[in-house]
């Protein structure tokens, strides 16, 4: 937590409750129709759902239960009942009406109350990806169910991703709450503090009234014990004596968790409309981020599950296994894809966010100051310009960047830039930035306001400057870490021929020979 | 009063927060902080799911029976046991479907196995049963105000040493979350580690009391027993290192007793004055204490009313010092400070708002 977190988390206490964290949004919620909220409930001790509930705004919940959560032949009838609708939301070929046109598909988002609720989808990635016991059917469909889990599971490690959306966690990364990290994985408690005009010791006395009805998977052990626990009993006592009253066990049953899972919904699509009610504007880097999700969904699920659809299961497509990487590549390009997760998220927001800008000065990641000169350094005869910036800020504040940093203006992000000079007299620091991107006036409509980078009317202009975007590179190192025709393949990748080791001759053996000499100097 | 023998359970509830006296007196005198809470008027929040319970019997009885069959299955799967190992023998008290009668029953067979293995060496796995469930250890030395000094390990592996004719023992820590591979719980992971150590660390003030130490191998890599999720099976991790964890309970121990010793003297056998000893220690809350102790809710509430830092977290708690919350308020509002330390938490609160500001 940096100084400025603890800063604002001492405002919050001061105001008696939750502030604004950022000027703007920074997840797109999904249209009510592509939303969908799902919760689950655990039998203590186990593993797999017990329950499990989806529901979309403004429709009904739809709930579905065993009696027993240690029956795994319900548990996976539940699932295969479960499997359709999950995948229809995500767009699933195998249940698609017709062939996708060329329109842009919608941003499908799957809410969860909590962190909990995403790692049982992790469960059903590992207990059914490679289901094969029992009917056929079954099987295939719980397959689908694991792959489609670890898909979720995944994608909801990669930071700034929208198609999973843990709602706690989408409220602490827009508010600013009065409490310790521990309390604030409460939805329920999240969503008490910021009902508005409320005396500070009224919301306080609701949040904690909240948190003690639990939220995540797991049930409250009281109520497990003096409620369920009971009915469990008579249920699998009355189960193959008396069917009429096992029966009527399992209703009881049912309604039991059916009210569990619903609260836990409803304080789901709370969340949603907490953000959605929001006043502040929604960051366009947000929106960028939610078109990348759903080009994520289309690559990382949805091809694999049209080859599938297309060829079957063991046609040489395989699922990313739950437990290991299998072959290194994919394993490495997909950790440079979810390493690079946090750079992404942050460099798509930070240019739309003035606050999360203030964070970077603070922390001496960017610089705000103003344009005191603009000169062009073209040399003689070149034809272009070499436009220079002279950039005065408060020595102040602190700084990492050094001579040679790479530079961008925030709010214009391609217009890059090199540190050609850093220094510091009488309180004021001085930087000379060489303009290397975006030097004309851009002809992209949405950045009609930005004046060419040789414009004297620069001068007097305060700027935010933002160490440059290193966004791309885990793309490109994602990409390369999979290439096998580069030299080493043969060692890294397994792939072609190694050079050869006895004898080289012509170009070969002067490279050799220079490569020795080199070693030895 | 019902002295809790769990001594394991103690020590780790002592360790999550050794800066809380009223903690160190509850470990020390095993007076259950649950009765502590309801003296206080609170509800207890720390119970324990039945199904959950009965989760964590059923694998183990699965584990056990039929002579560790399943268990030997995986043990043997991940290399940890040669292919020809066999036998098994039960230190489980009855109550927990094994044969002993009580504790001491089991301390005095788990002795005997020590002794026996130890004198005949690495010939004598052929004869001896190569694994045990709940060997059970009294560790030494303890105050008297420690008086149940008493662990039982999960699954003891006795092993041929690699590096001599000795017998190797092995820890192994049974526990029903599921392995999730990379993504397994850190937190479940590291309390299982650290109870693993805690037995290791018995386990070598045991041999050494009995002078065993130059006929045993004590393996400082131990392993867990975790289930496959959705399932009823053993997923084993087979190469834990304990070293630090046993380290970490030596220091703990070490620092309990010296705590123990600086206590104000109590009868730790009346419950009255154990639970009173306990309510009149000082508290050091922290948020964490919310996962493990019954009386952690009225603490906070204490806190709160004391405007400790520590109710908005950790980290603002470090932040601000001795700061009460209501003061850090005042400065970040440009009050004038009071001394070195205001001074400073004023400052270091301005740096990161005069931006804002600006």
């Amino acid at each position: 937590m940096s100084s400025r977190d603890v800063v604002r988390r001492l405002e919050a206490f001061d105001a008696g409750g939750p502030l604004p964290r950022g000027a703007t949004l920074h997840l797109k919620c999904a249209d009510p129709e592509d939303l969908l909220a799902l919760a689950f409930l655990r039998m203590g001790g186990e593993s797999l759902p017990w329950a499990i509930g989806l529901k979309k705004p403004f429709e009904e919940a739809r709930i579905f239960a065993v009696p027993d959560a240690r029956d795994r032949d319900r548990v996976a009838a539940m699932l295969v009942e479960l499997t359709p609708l999950l995948a229809i939301h995500l767009e699933h070929p195998q249940w698609a009406e017709e062939e996708p046109g060329d329109e842009e598909p919608p941003l499908r988002q799957i809410w969860v109350p909590n962190g909990s609720h995403v790692e049982l989808l992790h469960m059903l990635n590992l207990r059914y990806t490679f289901a094969r016991g029992g009917d056929p059917d079954r099987a295939a469909m719980l397959r689908i169910l694991g792959r489609m889990a670890g898909y979720l599971f995944r994608e909801a490690g990669r930071a700034g991703e929208s198609t999973i959306v843990d709602g706690s966690a989408a409220l602490r990364e827009a508010f600013t709450f009065p409490a310790d990290d521990l309390r604030q994985q409460h939805l329920g408690f999240l969503i008490a503090l910021l009902e508005p005009n409320l005396h500070r010791g009224v919301r306080m006395q609701r949040a904690e009234e909240a948190e003690r009805l639990s939220v995540s998977t797991s049930l409250d052990p009281d109520f497990e014990r003096d409620r369920l626990e009971p009915v469990v009993e008579r249920y699998n006592s009355a189960r193959r004596s008396d069917p009429t009253s096992a029966a009527r066990h399992e209703e009881a049953i049912t309604a039991l968790l059916a009210r569990e899972v619903e609260r836990r919904l409803d304080l789901t699509l709370e969340a949603v409309r907490v953000l959605e009610g929001d006043a502040r504007e929604m960051n366009a880097g947000a929106v960028r981020l939610a078109h990348e999700s759903t080009e994520a969904r289309q690559r990382d699920f949805l091809w694999l599950e049209g080859q599938i659809v297309t060829s079957g299961e063991d046609n040489g497509f395989f699922p990313p296994s739950p437990e290991t990487d299998r072959d290194a590549r994919t394993g490495a390009a997909r950790y440079h894809r979810l390493s690079g997760g946090a750079e992404t998220f942050a460099a798509a927001l930070i240019h739309f966010d003035s606050e999360l800008q203030e964070d970077a000065v603070s922390d001496g990641q960017a610089i705000r100051g103003t344009i005191t000169k603009v000169e062009d350094r073209s040399p003689e005869g070149f034809r272009g310009t070499v436009p220079v910036w002279t950039i005065e800020a408060p020595s102040s504040d602190p700084t990492k960047f050094r001579r040679g940093s790479g530079v961008c203006v925030a709010g214009v992000p391609k217009r890059s830039g090199l540190v050609l000079d850093i220094g510091e007299d009488d309180g004021v620091r001085r930087v000379e930035v060489e303009i290397n991107g975006w030097k004309r006036r851009p002809k992209d409509e949405s950045f009609a306001h930005v004046l060419a980078a040789i414009d004297p009317d620069l001068e007097g202009t305060e700027i935010v400057l933002l160490s440059s975007s290193l966004e791309g590179i885990s793309a490109l190192k994602s990409r390369r870490v999979r290439d096998d025709t580069g030299p080493g393949a043969w060692l890294t990748h397994g792939e072609g021929t190694p050079p050869p080791t006895e004898k080289a001759d012509g170009e070969a053996a002067k490279l050799l020979a220079e490569l020795e000499g080199i070693r030895v100097a | 009063m019902a002295i809790r023998h769990d001594t394991r359970r103690r020590f780790e509830q002592w360790a999550k927060n050794p800066d809380c006296e009223a903690n160190t007196i509850s470990a020390v005198a095993g007076v259950d902080m649950q009765k502590v809470a309801t003296a206080e008027g609170l509800e207890s929040s720390m119970g324990q799911s039945p199904f959950a319970l009965a989760r964590g019997v059923t694998f183990e009885r699965r584990l056990f029976e039929d002579r560790a069959a399943r268990l030997y299955e995986a043990l043997a799967e991940a290399n940890l046991l040669p292919a020809d190992s066999s036998g098994f023998v039960d230190f489980r008290m009855r109550m927990n479907g094994g044969p002993m009668k009580d504790l001491d029953s089991a301390v005095e067979a788990t002795r005997r196995l020590l002794v026996e293995v130890a004198e005949e060496g690495v010939g004598c796995l052929e004869k001896v049963p190569n694994l045990a469930a709940a060997a059970t250890l009294t560790v030494p030395g303890q105050p008297v105000m420690l008086p149940e000094g008493k662990v039982a390990i999960d699954a003891l592996l006795l092993r041929p040493s690699q590096t001599d004719d000795l017998v190797e023992l092995v820890i192994g820590e049974v526990k029903t979350y599921p392995f999730r591979a990379g993504n397994t719980e850190s937190d479940d992971l590291a309390t299982s580690r650290a109870q693993a150590g805690v037995y290791l660390h018995a386990l070598r003030l045991v041999v050494d009391e009995l002078d065993l130490g130059d006929r045993l191998v004590l393996s400082s890599m131990g392993f867990l027993v975790l289930t496959k999720a959705g399932r009823n099976d053993p997923a084993i991790l087979p190469a834990e290192d304990l070293e630090f964890q046993a380290r970490r309970a030596a220091r703990g121990f070490e620092r309990l007793r010296q705590a123990a010793i600086r206590l104000d003297p109590f009868d730790p056998e009346k419950e009255d004055g154990a639970i009173d000893a306990v309510r009149n220690g000082s508290v050091s809350y922290r948020p964490s204490c919310l996962a493990f102790c019954d009386r952690a809710p009225g603490c906070r509430h204490r806190a709160e009313e004391a405007g400790d830092g520590a109710i908005l977290g950790d980290d603002v708690k470090r932040f601000l010092g001795n700061v009460p919350l209501p003061r850090a308020i005042e400065l970040l509002h440009g009050a004038e400070p009071g001394g070195e330390a205001e001074v400073d938490l004023q400052l270091r609160m301005r740096s990161v708002t005069t931006q804002e500001s600006a």
